[in-house]
């Protein structure tokens, strides 16, 4: 029936959608990338035996809840570039495709950000969906890494190599991601609790 | 340990422009991914030990740096040797074989280019974090035309980085004085459970500050216009030119030796 009328300039509509680009998703995206590389130095150590290149991350959780919290380019680009800065400053490897992998990781969970009710982030809803969007981002995200390690030949021949490659990665990625991304989105609710705006 | 941190110095390195120096650490990228010969990984390995031993960085303050990292390359690079020394390729140059590894010359010439390639690229990276001012990452991003909201996001990510290991180690400390072990469990589960309670009092804390820096960069109208300019101001000079025509020619010889393909290095 209404017109919607252009509102003046200056003027911030409070229910107007968020812009992907804001500035809010824009720190979130570097505070993502700097936690992930952070956090990832040091756990880069823990290298399970036997497989090339593949270290447990339990901080692998930290795209899925970014991804899942602050939206998909927070999500992808603390994986992606995250990765690359983790790699780089700690051991000097740079595979394109595994950086896109982790970023895959970050971006899957935004699918809960849109789909999942901010009041139930909280509840068993919730928490479950984060789990289970864990555990189908880790495999895309690492089926995408080992099939391209694969297809362009990087440090594989065998598909029986893709696969000791792909199996260990992609189910400790999913077990650290459903363990861990459901309490961190857990603790941050809980203590984001009575601010202002943070959901 | 603090991990990355600018080395304030007037040496060639510290001068020279922060875009000379992510193309040369492109050229070491390109050498990682392109070569599998250690003879010519000798050359940019050389190339990184001159260039970081030029910065003249105190040793005793990057020590524990250097010790994780080459703990790490090691490590990786011995998993990378058990693989190349579990299964040799056919006609193989066989030394010796001990249990199930088959040690070949092709074997320990593949095994060393891996760490030398690793260490290579890994030397010049941190070379040049710890010489580049870190205030300087945003106006170098914005001058090779990228967005400045994407130079912005990378120059926060990038002065971030070095406060959260240091937020790792206290909340390390601070859950040890509590009777926190660091050493995991038997089972993968028990190491997983093992982590939490150091990456989420990190993590939580730097989530909760999201809002606000993002609040207290909307009050000085970040994004409130398609462009926006830099308080420093980063000029190529001539010998940042020389630099980049130097690297330039070095690619070029590069790419000419991996289109003749040497592939890995046997010695007859």
């Amino acid at each position: 029936m209404t017109e919607q009328k252009p509102s003046p300039p200056g003027h911030v509509d409070v229910f107007q959608r968020e812009s992907l680009f804001s500035t809010k998703n824009l720190v979130a995206t570097a505070v993502g990338i700097a936690l992930y590389a952070a956090l990832t130095i040091p756990f880069n150590v823990f290298t399970i035996p036997g497989v090339y290149d593949v270290a447990i991350r339990p901080t692998v959780a930290i795209p899925i809840a970014f991804g899942f919290i602050f939206g998909p380019v927070a999500g992808f680009f603390s994986g992606f570039i995250g990765n690359i800065l983790s790699d780089q400053l700690s051991f000097g490897a740079f595979f394109w495709n595994w950086d896109l992998g982790n970023g895959l990781i970050g971006l899957i969970p935004a699918i809960g950000f849109y789909v999942v009710k901010r009041t139930d982030w909280a509840k068993t809803k919730g928490l479950a969906a984060s789990a289970i969007l864990a555990v189908i981002a880790s495999i895309v995200g690492i089926g995408f890494s080992a099939l391209t390690d694969f297809i362009f030949q990087i440090g594989l021949t065998t598909v029986g190599a893709a696969v000791a490659e792909f199996i260990p990665a992609a189910v400790t990625d999913a077990i650290n991601g459903a363990i861990i991304a459901p309490i961190l989105i857990y603790t941050y609710v809980q203590s984001t609790a009575g601010r202002a705006r943070r959901l | 340990m603090i991990y990355l941190r600018y080395f304030r110095g007037s040496t060639f390195l510290h001068r020279l422009d922060p875009r000379a120096k992510l193309l040369i650490l492109l050229f070491f990228i390109f050498v990682e991914i392109a070569f599998r010969d250690v003879r010519i990984i000798v050359i940019p390995f050389a190339a990184a030990l001159i260039l970081y031993l030029s910065a003249r960085i105190p040793f005793r303050e990057v020590k524990g740096t250097w010790r994780f990292m080459v703990l790490l390359i090691v490590i990786i690079g011995g998993i990378n040797g058990v693989f190349l020394f579990a299964f040799p390729g056919a006609n193989a140059h066989v030394i010796a074989r001990y249990w199930f590894f088959t040690v070949t010359v092709e074997g320990i010439s593949a095994a060393t280019a891996a760490i030398l390639k690793l260490l290579a690229v890994a030397i010049a990276t941190v070379t040049m974090v710890l010489t580049t001012d870190p205030s300087l990452y945003g106006p170098s991003l914005a001058k090779l035309g990228i967005p400045y909201k994407g130079a912005y996001v990378f120059d926060l990510a990038m002065r971030y980085l070095p406060a959260y290991v240091n937020d790792l180690e206290t909340t390390l400390n601070a859950q040890m004085a509590r009777g926190y072990r660091t050493k995991g469990g038997k089972n993968i589960f028990a190491t997983i459970i093992n982590t939490i309670p150091l990456i989420i009092p990190v993590s939580i804390n730097a989530m909760l500050s999201v809002y606000e820096v993002a609040d207290a960069m909307e009050l000085r109208a970040f994004g409130a216009k398609k462009q926006r300019t830099w308080f420093r101001i980063i000029v190529f000079k001539q010998t940042d030119y020389a630099v980049v025509a130097t690297v330039l020619v070095a690619l070029a010889v590069f790419v000419y030796l991996r289109v003749l393909d040497p592939g890995i290095w046997v010695p007859t």
